[in-house]
This record gives structure tokens, sequence and C-alpha cells, in this order.
């Protein structure tokens, strides 16, 4: 368990080696790696599935496919930071989908942005605090976002809406949702390059 | 490669991040990729690291403690666990059935009570958790349907702030007969204003797309939704237009379309006007 703030370059070295030992099919590194990152991904999960239930299956699909395919993960596509948390989006979006179609089959078109719900932590205080300051600071770097453009990238990130159903929701042309969209995503490359691409 | 093709590919990025691309698109993407394409590597590898910051902003929040075992017992038998209810519940159960009910009977009341109270405290907790939440996000949804009404309204006067306006004016044809509407356009800017009452609610998976002709040829001027009764009494729409010169627009028809728009009309007129 991590139990203080390392520096970002600590980690990502961190994190590659227990990548290499979860290639070598090593239990404990994947216990590790679940430590460092299950605070982050559990969140994640559940603001996009909207369940606790579905969250945790979510987590466990998204640890699976680490141990499955940790050899396939290819360094040059982004940190392993970002490669982790874009699996776990994907797991959950899938599930998102699943159901969307599932009730469109049934009930016909209704689902709605929903919001994560709130759910008391058990355990996990100490590894939170590994990202606390690192989360402050991305936190500080994306001040620059206005409500709207955050909006706008929530509702494309977690609700996997296209940009054409965010301009029905919101009630705005189409090209302002795109041209905020990629000021927002803009934004948001200027703070990772800030913050040096992963914690 | 040439510039274009490879300009095209870039273009994909975002969308495969999001996981917008459709199968064949997202397949010929990760084939380009497979190429060893560097722009494009790096401009993913820049998305995933940016859209990766946004959970940051979530409140962390570690799962329940028996995830981990499951997550590591998985890993290693590649089988998944029992969910956690179903789990929980064949614990309990197994665990009533060891006890000797005649010796234990009034302990089990006790214990009975006390799991009742305990479940009655969590789920009002809860209740009280859940609707502080659903108003605090409903706040903070109002803030945004402002924010975008605003922003309507900003660029709605900024295309009467024009220097020139035209303006047409929309009948409605059956079996909409009494709606009527204006278009109010910048022919610089090909900005327009599309004013709308008494129009119809829209049907489920159909939309009103409006088309400006020119030279005989009717051409996509976006599509819009009329949702409720509120918007049926008074819509109003910011559109770019196809073309801008009054001499140059036929006049415009609003048709209803299968959702997302036609390339060319294939629905009733609306509305008409010029």
């Amino acid at each position: 368990m991590l139990l203080t703030v390392l520096t970002r370059t600590g980690i990502n070295q961190h994190d590659a080696d227990l990548l290499k030992r979860i290639q070598k099919k090593d239990r404990q590194a994947l216990g590790m790696l679940y430590d460092r990152y299950a605070p982050l991904l559990y969140p994640l999960a559940l603001r996009i599935v909207g369940s606790t239930q579905e969250a945790e299956a979510v987590l466990q699909e998204a640890f699976a496919h680490v141990w499955e395919k940790a050899g396939g993960y290819v360094a040059d596509r982004g940190s392993i930071f970002s490669w982790i948390v874009a699996v776990c989006r994907n797991k959950a979006i899938d599930k998102l989908r699943l159901r969307r179609e599932n009730q469109r089959i049934k009930e016909g078109e209704r689902g709605s942005p929903r919001s994560a719900p709130e759910h008391a932590p058990d355990a996990g205080a100490q590894q939170i605090l590994a990202f606390k300051g690192y989360t402050e600071s991305v936190r500080d770097s994306l001040k620059a976002l206005s409500k709207l453009e955050e909006r706008i990238l929530e509702m494309s990130y977690y609700d996997s809406h296209s940009q054409s159903d965010i301009a029905r929701t919101l009630r705005m042309p189409l090209s302002s949702v795109k041209s905020k969209l990629r000021r927002g995503i803009q934004k948001l490359r200027q703070a990772a390059r800030k913050e040096g691409g992963s914690p | 490669m040439k510039t274009e093709e490879r300009h095209s590919y870039l273009e994909l990025c975002i969308p495969y991040v999001f996981g917008r691309l459709n199968p064949g698109n997202r397949k010929q993407f990760e084939a380009h990729l497979a190429t060893g394409c560097q722009p494009c590597t790096k401009e993913l590898a820049e998305l995933h690291e940016a859209m990766a910051l946004l959970p940051l902003l979530l409140k962390q929040q570690a799962p329940p403690s028996a995830i981990r075992e499951r997550v590591v017992a998985r890993a290693t038998t590649g089988k998944a666990e029992q969910p956690a209810i179903a789990k929980r519940a064949g614990e309990i159960g197994k665990k009533e059935g060891e006890q000797a009910p005649a010796v234990r009977s009034s302990k089990r009341w006790y214990g009975y009570a006390l799991v009742i109270l305990s479940v009655l405290i969590i789920v009002v907790l809860a209740v009280f958790v859940s609707e502080l939440i659903n108003t605090i996000g409903g706040q903070e949804r109002r803030v945004v349907e402002l924010q975008g009404e605003l922003q309507r309204k900003d660029e709605v006067l900024s295309v009467l702030r024009s220097e020139r306006l035209e303006i047409a004016l929309l009948n409605g044809l059956e079996p909409g007969s009494t709606a009527r509407g204006k278009i109010v356009w910048d022919p610089v800017k090909k900005t327009a204003i599309l004013q709308l009452t008494n129009v119809l609610i829209t049907p489920a998976n159909k939309e009103y797309q409006l088309w400006a002709i020119k030279g005989g040829r009717p051409m996509s001027a976006g599509t819009f939704t009329v949702m409720n009764d509120k918007e049926k009494e008074s819509y109003f729409k910011v559109v770019s237009l196809p073309a801008g010169e009054k001499q140059e627009i036929d006049g415009f028809n609003v048709t209803l379309e299968p959702k997302g728009g036609s390339a060319q009309p294939t629905g009733v007129v609306y509305l008409r006007g010029k």
C-alpha cells in the first residue's frame, strides 16, 4: 500500500516495474497495481454505469484485461496510467451501451445522463493519499475549463453521447458543441503537458 | 502518404479516443496505427493522457475491500466471482445454517433486530445522501442549461447586430397549418435565426430539417427538434445557411425527416416561405 505522495517519475517507473511483473503473471504485482488505481477507477466506473454492482464488475473486468493483455501495452500510445484509465472507461462504456440498447428494445429511447451515486468507502484511505497532491494539482490546472466545456467533455467521455446528441440536449448549435469540445480537449492537453502526462 | 490522407486520419483520433468510430472506421484506423504512423501515434498518446485527467476531477473513492480479492482471484482462475450481493447473501445463509437454533434463539432475535436496525439506518442515510446529490446535481445541470441558454442568446444577438439583415416569413402547411415562422439572417456571415411558433412537437425518431432552396435545389441548413409544449409555443435556433445573399435563395422549406436528417428532402413539407 502506498503511504506517501511519490514523484511522477517515480510512480511511472513503479507502474512500469509492476506491469513487467504482471506480464510474468505475478499476482502480488496485480494486487499492488489495484491498490494504486482502484480508488481512481472505481468512481470513474461508477460515474459511467451508475450502480455499485456494475461498477464493481467493471473494475474486475478491467483488471482481468490488464492481467491478460499486459504484454499488449504500447508505451508509444501513452502512459500506463492513461492506458488503465482507457481500459476501465471502455469496459464501463460497453456496459452502458449494452444497457441502453436493452432499454431501447424494452421501452423505447429514454436514457438521461446520470451522476455517480455516492458510496461510503470502507477501505483505501491510504491509497487515496498517494494521489492527493497530484489530483489537487490537476484540479488547479483544469480551472481553465469553463463549466460548459467541462459539461460537454463529461457528456462525451462519461455518457458517450455523440456531439449531435449533446447539441440537442444543451440546445446549442452543433458547431458550438464541436468548438467547445475541441477547446476543452486543448485545455486538458495543456494540463497534461504541465503535469507531465501521468501521476 | 498524401498530406490530406494523413490529415483525415489525425481527425479520427478524437472520435477514436471517445469510442465513437463505427466498427469499419475503427478497424481501418487501427490498421493505420499498426503501420507506425508517428503523427497519429503521438496525437493519440497526447489525447489519452489528456482524457485520463478527467477522472481525477471525480471524488476518489475506494471500492469495497472484497473486490480486491476477487480481482486477484479472477486474474488467477480466469473466472468471474459471484456478484457482491449474491455472495454476501450466500455468506449470511451459511452462517445461519451453522447455528444451533434451540440454544441461540434469543441471541438470534437480538441479532436480527440489530441487523434490521442497521439496515434501516443505512437506508435512511442513503436516501438522504441520494436526495442531497440529486439536488446538487440538479442545480449544476440548471447552471449548465442557463449557460447554454445565455450562449444561444449571445449568438442571436450577434446575428441581430449585423449591419445587413434579410428576412423570410414561413407559413405552415397541412398537417401543421397554424405554424408560423421567420428566418432572419446575416447575408455576409450566412448565419440565421430560425424562429417558429405553433410547430407540432417532433414525433419520436424524427427531426425537422430546414432547407434553403438555391437554384431550384434544396440544401440542408440543419436539423432541429421541438421537444415540448414550451418549445411548440416559441422555438428559436441559430443555424448556418448554405448561401447568404437573398437573390441566391429561392425560398425555405421545413420538412420532417428521419432522426439525423436526410441528404435530400424525403418527408412532408411542414413550413414554406421566402
